[in-house]
């Protein structure tokens, strides 16, 4: 809500400064979204337009003699529309400063100079959007300086109200917290109604037909109007706070919604047939065109203010075109309603429009502060609009709205905020607040809740009040004394599993949750893939976030193309750790916690010294293998993954506790093609909960052993399809006791084995727990390992 | 000729230690040793000696041989080191060591953990999509309430959501646990936002909620005082300003004084001496009523705020959506 600072102080004696009242918003809750000084302008003076001409050299553009009150009248180009000869203007003369330090000079304009320019209120700072040169009003002495004629030296706060201070809304709501919070007086409006001959009654007649949803309904009726421009500094005022000037009438309900926080709405009422207000809700399927022109289609659900034959309002929303305040109008009937706020809001959802009055409603307004509206505006068209106001006030209101009753104890007070704010504080603040004394005594105090704060009934509601006013800082710290559990896990399972990437040398990335449905065909997935399954999200930002991700590698793949194309590092080895989403047949979403592994490129970063090595299977699956035992779980690999983001036989599978809880491998080509990326690319992935749940416990420590151990190497030339798992097979298979430990030391295809064929080296340590073994006990084992080889592995020993 | 091969020693030693290159020592060696070297000189006579005398002067000729031999080694070992230590250039860079990074958004997570760890408080993950009751509902936000419009949700129909905050693991977790309670949780949250310096529809918020006997409004106060002295390793002020949530009252907008400047204003801060973070408050007897706690003899606070917002302030980091784009460049500089 916008309001300014001199306009703030009709309703309350303030002598803070504009900056000091700044603070005091921030201690009582209201933020200042900006405060901004008005009037920031020199040199700009009350001209008088006596002559225009077209300009010579441009169409748009016209040629003003003006008279700003200087020996010498002023020759100025101008590109505005709405002024006429005789009508007075702003004019910003040579060496004016215009907000923002715009400076204003003698400039040729396509081929004319210019000495000066007219003014917009726009130019002036007073409104957001241009709407043409601000007209004065015709006594407006020329040659006067702008800021003092319409007093425009002023501040102005845009506030942010939050959702439970309604009351705030109005202007009179803030200044009744000053006022309650700095001790000061509160001013209430001008309201001043003359007598006159006519009766409301008797000129129209009120039926509320649903009151659930319209609990209250007042009017005045307001005859003699003369529809006009109203006040400039209502119209200043209402464009400071982003408030469209109309006409006077108009304009009158508008300001008082900013003063007084209740919507009012303005009928021309010789446009309600039969001079009957009925507030029904819609018929199904009812048509009616709001005053902004758009014709809606209406549901039964929905209020609307009607006559005998039509809707001329939707209730608490807008009004309609059909009953809208015109040139002609001469009788007004102004309404001052009681709405039912869920059912507003709902309204405002469903026909997605939200206006100033209905922002107000969905929020709770003051029963009893609608009358008070109602009088002040009716004053306002009486004052300004030369309107007769009829005697009365047609309220109907069929059934009273209970004031709420709250009681409070004094000792939960000071237990809940932990000071020793004394009773007596306490029933001061909740004076001063509005709050009517029903009853006290030692132990607490019973109060009556003004209408005007829709939001509290409860004990807590009265705490927060006296805690805002006594103040926040206030409140003494203390730490709480803490019960130490004896039980609580020191690491998570996924800090583990992070520490042990990164102590590999992975970068972690977080990436979005969301991805776009168009991936999976832009990747190439088929129409049954699994990874289809996602939720999709309603109401998507946008198309490129639009499902949940069901795979990390989306967005492991996006960092692959950013990193490499974009920020220039071709060397990437990522990994994340985030949940993937899931929607089964049923309907039913699920969510899992995945790690996603990258690597491309080199698998250390380059150096002189380092010669450089290119990611490859095995440097993923000797990465997954090795996080895989340092997290102690079990595990068993596949070969011949079956997966849809790697070619085939190019991924492993990772099972654990027999079921296939990962994989690794080398992306798809045609994959990495779909998004830009030109070399290898290696990918795994790994269920968290299936990891943790095989785990074993805690480290077990062994014995070191007491004998030296014999290293032996034998190099087995077989065919190229013979695998290393089938000679570690074969070798096991001789059940060697002493075996304590084999390894791949060399691997060698070429010339010196001869075509088809490959050498593999492996590594035996032979060691026994009990005696230190001799070259010949070893000899005879590490024979008997070759003797086998060439029968059952069809294996050359090389010496 | 004993005294002459004393003084030949003696010469030999000294030309060995004079040199200075390994062209000097191979000069001395061809000198004495060499074809026409001195010690060489002295072999060729050995002929020419009488017999008796052949075996002794044999000897000493030999020994003599040894000597210089091995202490031509031994200089020529010592010029060898001295010349390849010339030879090394320091200046080279070292070997790469490839270590790995965390992402900031873990690393500051990790450290409030520790901070809540060693507070006692137990952390909790809950699910990120959501029924309406744990994100809005049990947290007293009526339906159909402005205060929703507060938090713009995703839906993904079935009533269900994205969660747009971490508060509803506090819900959960009171319904399996009876006070004294205290955790956080730390997690991913989701609003449909627009995205800007400081917004994406994506973020993670550390949630925190402790309830027991005698738990105030100053507790809440004391415990984030603890909490940002030690994240920002600087002892700093907590400020609380009037705020609205529907779980908690009374709610409040926390402010820690500035850890850079110690409140007397800098760029840091704006001037102002104070960082807002973040929400927190009382919980609501409304929630507690939800959950079946006694609200009459449990009291409790809850706080709430953007992992994300801790990072860009303790790193002074500027845009929000440089946390989703894992740029090497921007991950490689928190090590
Ligand atoms: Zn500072």
């Amino acid at each position: 809500m916008k309001l300014t600072y001199n306009w703030l102080k009709e309703f309350v004696d303030l002598d803070l400064a504009p900056e000091a009242l700044s603070a005091k918003f921030i201690s009582l809750g209201i933020e200042v979204e900006s405060l901004t000084r008005l009037g920031d302008i020199s040199g700009v003076v009350v001209g008088l337009i006596e002559k225009i001409e077209a300009h010579p050299n441009a169409d748009k553009l016209v040629y003003c003699t003006v008279d700003a009150g200087k020996e010498k009248k002023l020759n100025i180009v101008c590109g505005a529309k709405n002024m006429k000869a005789g009508d007075k203007v702003p004019v910003a003369v040579d060496g004016a400063e215009l907000p923002g330090g715009f400076k204003i000079k003698h400039t040729k304009l396509r081929g004319l100079l210019s000495e000066g320019m007219l003014c917009s209120s726009k130019e002036l700072g007073i409104s957001e959007e241009a709407d043409g040169l601000l007209i004065l009003p015709s006594d407006a002495p020329i040659g006067k300086d702008i800021t003092e004629y319409l007093n425009l030296k002023d501040w102005l706060f845009s506030l942010e109200i939050l959702p439970n201070r309604p009351d705030y809304l109005g202007i009179i709501g803030v200044a009744r917290m000053l006022s309650a919070s700095l001790k000061i007086p509160l001013k209430t409006p001008e309201i001043e109604i003359k007598k006159t001959d006519g009766k409301a009654a008797s000129e129209v007649k009120v039926t509320i037909a649903d009151k659930e949803l319209c609990p209250r309904y007042t009017a005045r009726i307001i005859k003699g109007v003369k529809p006009g421009a109203s006040p400039l500094l209502m119209q200043l005022r209402l464009k400071f706070a982003g408030v469209r000037p109309i006409n006077n009438i108009v304009d009158v309900t508008n300001y008082v919604l900013l003063e007084l926080g209740h919507p009012l709405h303005a009928f021309d009422k010789k446009l309600i047939s039969g001079n009957h207000i009925i507030v029904r809700r819609a018929e199904k399927g009812e048509k009616m065109t709001t005053l902004d022109g758009v014709t809606r289609e209406l549901g039964a659900d929905m209020l609307v203010i009607a006559d005998e034959q039509k809707a001329v309002a939707l209730a608490g929303i807008m009004g309609g075109n059909n009953s809208e305040i015109n040139s002609s109008t001469t009788e007004v009937l102004l309404e001052s309603a009681f709405f039912d706020a869920v059912n507003i809001r709902k309204t405002s959802k469903t026909i997605n429009l939200s206006t100033e009055a209905s922002f107000r409603f969905e929020r709770g307004m003051d029963h009893e502060g609608m009358i008070r509206a109602l009088d002040r505006a009716a004053y306002l068209l009486q004052k300004y609009c030369g309107g007769e106001v009829c005697d009365g006030i047609i309220d109907i209101y069929p059934e009273k709205i209970k004031a709420r009753k709250i009681t409070t104890r004094f000792d939960r007070v000071r237990k809940l905020l932990g000071t020793d704010i004394p009773d007596g504080e306490m029933l001061g603040i909740s004076e001063r607040l509005g709050f009517k004394m029903l009853a006290k005594d030692k132990t607490g105090f019973t109060v009556e809740v003004p209408s005007f704060r829709v939001e509290l009934d409860r004990e807590i509601d009265m705490i927060e009040e006296i805690a805002q006013v006594y103040g926040y800082e206030q409140i003494k710290e203390r730490t709480p004394l803490i019960s130490l559990t004896s039980c609580i896990p020191q690491t998570s399972f996924e800090d583990e599993v992070k520490r042990a990437l990164v102590g590999r040398g992975l970068y972690e990335a977080v990436n979005w949750s969301f991805m776009a449905k168009s991936w999976f065909d832009k990747g190439g997935f088929p129409a049954g893939s699994p990874l289809r399954e996602y939720p999709e999200i309603l109401n998507p930002l946008t198309d490129e976030w639009n499902v949940m991700r069901t795979t990390l590698l989306p967005g492991l793949l996006a960092n692959t193309t950013h990193n490499v194309t974009r920020f220039g590092n071709r060397n990437l080895r990522l990994f994340e750790v985030g949940k993937v989403f899931l929607k089964d047949s049923a309907g039913k979403f699920s969510e899992h916690k995945n790690i996603g592994i990258i690597a491309t490129g080199l698998i250390s970063d380059p150096g002189w010294a380092e010669s450089p090595v290119e990611a490859d299977l095995y440097y993923i699956k000797g990465l997954v293998e090795s996080v895989l035992a340092s997290l102690r779980v079990p595990y068993e690999l596949l070969e011949g993954y079956e997966g849809e983001a790697y070619d085939k036989d190019m991924a492993v599978g990772v099972r654990i506790n027999g079921k296939t809880a990962g994989c690794f491998g080398e992306l798809r080509k045609s994959l990495l093609k779909a998004f830009d990326i030109k070399q290898r690319v290696f990918y795994s992935k790994l269920e968290i909960p299936s990891m943790e749940a095989a785990r074993k416990g805690t480290i077990k420590f062994a014995q070191l052993p007491k004998f030296p151990a014999i290293k032996r190497d034998i190099s087995f030339i077989v065919r190229r399809n013979i695998t290393s798992a089938a000679i570690s097979a074969y070798i096991e298979s001789l059940e060697i006791k002493l075996i304590e430990k084999m390894s791949v030391t060399a691997v060698y295809e070429g010339d010196n084995v001869g075509k088809e064929l490959k050498s593999i080296t492996f590594a035996i340590v032979f060691r026994s727990p009990d005696k230190t073994l001799t070259d010949k006990e070893v000899d005879d084992l590490n024979n008997s390992i070759i003797a086998g080889a060439a029968e059952k592995l069809g294996a050359v020993i090389r010496k | 000729m004993e005294k002459e091969l004393e003084k030949l020693a003696g010469e030999i030693a000294a030309a060995v230690n004079a040199a200075k290159t390994r062209e000097e020592l191979e000069a001395a060696r061809v000198k004495y040793l060499g074809k026409k070297g001195a010690l060489t000189a002295f072999f060729d006579k050995l002929g020419s000696l009488p017999k008796e005398e052949k075996p002794k002067a044999g000897a000493l000729l030999n020994t003599l041989r040894k000597k210089a031999d091995a202490l031509l080694a031994e200089k020529a070992e010592g010029l060898e080191s001295c010349s390849e230590s010339n030879a090394l250039d320091a200046t080279l860079p070292g070997r790469n060591f490839s270590t790995g990074r965390y992402h900031p958004l873990t690393i500051i997570s990790n450290e409030a953990k520790e901070i809540f760890k060693s507070l006692n408080f137990q952390i909790i993950e809950g699910p990120e999509i959501e029924s309406d009751y744990y994100n809005f509902e049990a947290l007293n936000f009526p339906p159909h309430h402005p205060a929703r419009d507060m938090q713009n949700s995703f839906h993904l129909g079935n009533g269900m959501l994205l969660r747009t905050h971490t508060s509803p693991v506090q819900v959960r977790t009171m319904e399996k646990q009876k006070p004294p309670l205290r955790m956080i949780t730390i997690g991913k949250c989701y609003r449909s936002d627009a995205s800007d310096q400081t917004h994406t529809p994506m973020f993670h918020q550390i949630e925190g909620l402790m309830v027991d006997e005698n738990i105030n409004f100053g507790d809440l106060k004391g415990i984030l005082k603890v909490f940002f002295s030690r994240l920002f390793e600087r002892e700093v002020n907590i400020r609380f300003n009037p705020s609205y949530f529907p779980f908690t009252e009374p709610s409040v907008e926390v402010s820690f004084s500035c850890h850079v400047c110690g409140g007397s204003g800098c760029s840091v801060c704006k001037k102002t001496g104070w960082i807002e973070i973040g929400g927190a408050g009382m919980v609501d007897p409304n929630v507690f009523k939800s959950i079946g706690y006694d609200s009459e003899r449990w009291t409790g606070f809850a706080f709430g705020w953007g992992i994300e917002r801790l990072a860009m302030i303790k790193y002074g980091i500027n845009d929000i959506r440089l946390f989703p784009e894992n740029d090497l460049r921007f991950l490689g500089q928190f090590e």
